[in-house]
């Protein structure tokens, strides 16, 4: 994402309070999961033709002091917008939501969305309605994010809330001023690396990507941390050669990092990993003898089975062949008990 | 793509606005018992006449009652007070008497106040373009309602764009120290004095190498190494001496610069011996002699914890001997270094010895920066002994598995001429053989 713009952020508008708490002006941070940026990708890359941005409405959570917002599903809400007039589809946004936060109890209305970073006198009159009391954010401000999705351009994010302007109930009612609020977007590990993945796909011309073994991936760690060495190297080399300014909270940086390896006798590990190796041997010594025992018992098992139906054949009625059932469970319990005391002795 | 400039949306025309405006502050006004306002017909007149800037002085200078408008209809009647003035070309003008009154109370919220007024203001600085110096001014008025509401747990996230504000400003070095200086004072009222220390450090910085030896950097060094000499936290004094105020020190604050020297690199013994040398100076000088032989012992233990070299282990009676402390109380002092961050390492009652894992080095030197050097150069080297493992055994696995494909290949030819019996009983016998194997690896 593009570079964070230059503002300040130190005070939200004074909303009404919850009763019994004191109203707030304490700042706001917004947090948003990637999985709403791609629904929101997603839906703007199918939005209709003639249509410059689509909205939708954004779902998450929010602190019981309202301060920090976290944005992390989000659905389409169809609306039309002329040169004079927007409509949105209110009917729509009121179900579902409702099919929403049945879904997801946990999650709340938090704002909404936008794909296009300019702000008009329409995102004026939609913030005025997400934040509205009964059906809106009310009592905490709407969030709105706006996703540029210019193409052949970087995708910017930019999240504001809103304050009332204006002195008369009518001018406030369709203008409001779009305060910036800072945002940060939360990648887990697991998504990075599969996000990675995806994305080496992209300069391919089949479009396909093979899936790394461990190893492989191993590899090509090893590979970037060596890379990353030479890096480091390379500074501290041309530090010694005097061609580049040492910085000493970089050196005592870099020295903290490499004292990290935990002082250890090379003795001490062999010892270590030796008897780590003999246990693990012993281990599999021990499950592969209970995997035989198991595998004996459950031949025997079947044997006995047959040799029950053949007592059938011979015999008069199903009796005995329940008989010859039961027996053959009672073997099967019995090379279990065996094979069970034999690893207790070992 | 640059970030919308208009924040601020609403309909209306100027001449509308500004009526509706002036209207509420009459009606304000006269709640308050101020009957002869008349804002109202004097701007509808002026803006017969199109004199836009007289009519935004006239509501400039009413918007002082402003501050006693209800809580919530404060922010709204602010902002679009804000919008009209942004209509202006001469927007320097208006802003200084915005500004000032912002940083005086809001009397309709005692509670809220400053919450309101920051509010505002942080509206008044992201409409002004990034580069524009004003913003330099609006947020010296931030800091004044900051400092006033002691509320310096807001500002402190937003002090990291601090280096990337004053870059597009332009503003110059005295300004800049100006402004670093107001922040160390905010910062000291709110207790905070790591980073109070940090700013006034910043503010040595932007004083130029030929006014090193003025009043007023040696006033400013004098405060800076004063603070960092009783912070209790504060171990790392190389930063101080790099600085060209701080080196005018030495010939006009010699003592100062002595004591600063061996809190730089000297041990316990060099500060016994400045202390005998100035006797009662510490005292009269306003210093804490027991704060300051603390942290001289702590950053000795450091010291000698970092001149170990390869063996990276201290003997318990060293340590007492360096520090000149008891025997029995050589771990509590290890702990006490660990904690302040400077060593890390375990305690080995045993031996009677400390195993230093990390320690922090107080002059990072050639030596220092020799010794970073071999440290990557064995990591490489170990990494890429590991590396040559993976790869050749990634090797060995596809030949194995080649083999593998081989043989089966071979073993259908044969199956296919020897009949389905006998190939049963090759499985059975590969399975035996692999038992067989994990048997011999014990």
């Amino acid at each position: 994402m593009a570079d964070t713009d230059s503002f300040l952020h130190l005070a939200r508008p004074l909303g009404p309070a919850p009763i019994g708490a004191q109203p707030s002006t304490a700042p706001l941070s917004v947090v948003i999961q990637p999985q709403a940026i791609f629904s929101i990708l997603d839906h703007s890359l199918r939005r209709p033709a003639d249509q410059e941005r689509v909205i939708g409405t954004l779902l998450g959570t929010r602190t019981e002091d309202g301060t920090e917002v976290e944005i992390r599903n989000c659905y389409a809400v169809p609306h039309t917008e002329t040169a004079e007039q927007v409509e949105v589809d209110m009917d729509y946004q009121k179900q579902m939501l409702a099919l929403h936060l049945r879904a997801n109890p946990r999650e709340v209305l938090v704002g909404w969305y936008a794909t296009s970073a300019d702000l008009n006198t329409f995102s004026a009159l939609i913030q005025n309605f997400y934040g509205q009391q009964g059906d809106g954010t009310w009592p905490h401000p709407a969030v709105h994010l706006t996703v540029s999705t210019v193409p052949g351009k970087d995708i910017e994010a930019r999240t504001y809330i809103s304050a009332p302007i204006g002195v008369t109930a009518e001018r406030a009612a369709d203008s409001c001023l779009f305060i910036p609020v800072p945002y940060e977007i939360k990648y887990g590990e697991a998504e990075k690396s599969g996000l990675e993945l995806i994305s080496g796909a992209k300069d391919r011309e089949d479009r396909t990507q093979v899936i790394l073994t461990d190893i492989e991936s191993l590899e090509r760690a090893i590979q970037q941390v060596l890379d990353m060495l030479e890096r480091v190297s390379n500074y501290v080399n041309n530090v010694l050669d005097e061609e580049a300014t040492p910085s000493s909270a970089l050196g005592q940086f870099l020295m903290n990092a490499l004292s990290l390896a935990p002082k250890v006798d090379p003795a001490d590990i062999e010892r270590d990993f030796n008897n780590h190796i003999q246990d693990v041997l012993v281990v599999s010594y021990l499950a592969n003898t209970i995997r035989t025992q198991i595998d004996l018992s459950n031949r025997l098992a079947t044997a006995a089975l047959t040799m029950g139906t053949g007592d059938v054949i011979t015999g008069t009625t199903g009796g005995g062949g329940e008989g010859g059932q039961k027996g053959g469970q009672d073997r099967r319990q019995n090379a279990r008990r065996g094979g069970q005391q034999r690893s207790n002795e070992q | 793509m640059p970030a919308p400039t208009t924040t601020l949306l609403i309909e209306g025309t100027f001449e509308e606005l500004v009526d509706e405006l002036a209207q509420y502050i009459d009606n304000l006004k006269k709640t308050h018992g101020d009957e002869t306002s008349n804002i109202q017909a004097e701007c509808t007149q002026l803006l017969e006449e199109k004199k836009k800037d007289d009519v935004l002085k006239k509501l400039v200078t009413g918007s002082t009652v402003l501050n006693q408008a209800p809580e919530k209809e404060f922010i709204a009647a602010y902002n679009l007070l804000v919008h009209l003035i942004r209509q202006s070309p001469n927007l320097d003008v208006f802003l200084p008497r915005v500004c000032q009154n912002l940083a005086s109370p809001v009397l309709s919220s005692p509670a809220n106040g400053a919450g309101l007024a920051l509010s505002i203001l942080s509206t008044i600085f992201n409409t002004l373009q990034p580069d524009d110096e004003s913003r330099y001014n609006v947020f010296f008025a931030i800091l004044r309602v900051i400092r006033g509401s002691a509320n310096f747990e807001t500002l402190r996230p937003q002090l990291k764009h601090l280096d990337q504000w004053l870059a597009a400003w332009e503003v110059e070095e005295e300004d800049q120290r100006k402004l670093y200086l107001a922040i160390t004072d905010v910062a000291t009222e709110a207790g905070e004095e790591e980073q109070a220390y940090q700013y006034l450090v910043r503010a040595l910085r932007t004083i130029p190498a030929d006014e090193a030896s003025t009043d007023e950097a040696r006033q400013l060094s004098l405060r800076a190494l004063k603070s960092a000499l009783m912070h209790p936290t504060h171990f790392d004094f190389q930063d101080l001496t790099a600085l060209d105020a701080i080196q005018a020190l030495r010939s006009s604050e010699p003592i100062y610069f002595q004591l600063l020297e061996i809190f730089t690199a000297d041990l316990v013994d060099d500060f016994n011996d400045f202390k005998d040398e100035h006797d009662g100076w510490i005292e009269k000088s306003g210093l804490d002699g027991a704060a300051l032989n603390r942290k001289m012992r702590l950053l000795t233990l450091a010291s000698i914890a970092a001149s170990t070299g390869q063996t990276r282990s201290l003997p318990y009676a060293h340590i007492a001997r360096a520090l000149q402390i008891p025997f029995e109380d050589v771990e509590m002092w290890v702990i006490d270094v660990i904690r302040a961050g400077l060593v890390e390492g375990k305690l080995s009652q045993l031996n009677q010895t400390f195993l230093i894992h990390r320690s922090t080095y107080r002059v990072f030197g050639e030596n220092q920066w020799r010794e970073v050097a071999s440290r990557l150069d064995m990591w490489r080297a170990s990494l890429i002994g590991v590396l040559q493992v993976v790869q050749s055994e990634k090797a060995l696995f596809l030949q194995q598995k080649e083999a593998e494909a081989r043989e089966l290949e071979g073993k259908i030819g044969s199956l296919a001429v020897g009949g389905g019996g006998q190939g049963r009983g090759m499985g059975g016998y590969s399975k035996q053989r692999r038992g067989d194997g994990e048997v011999d690896l014990e």
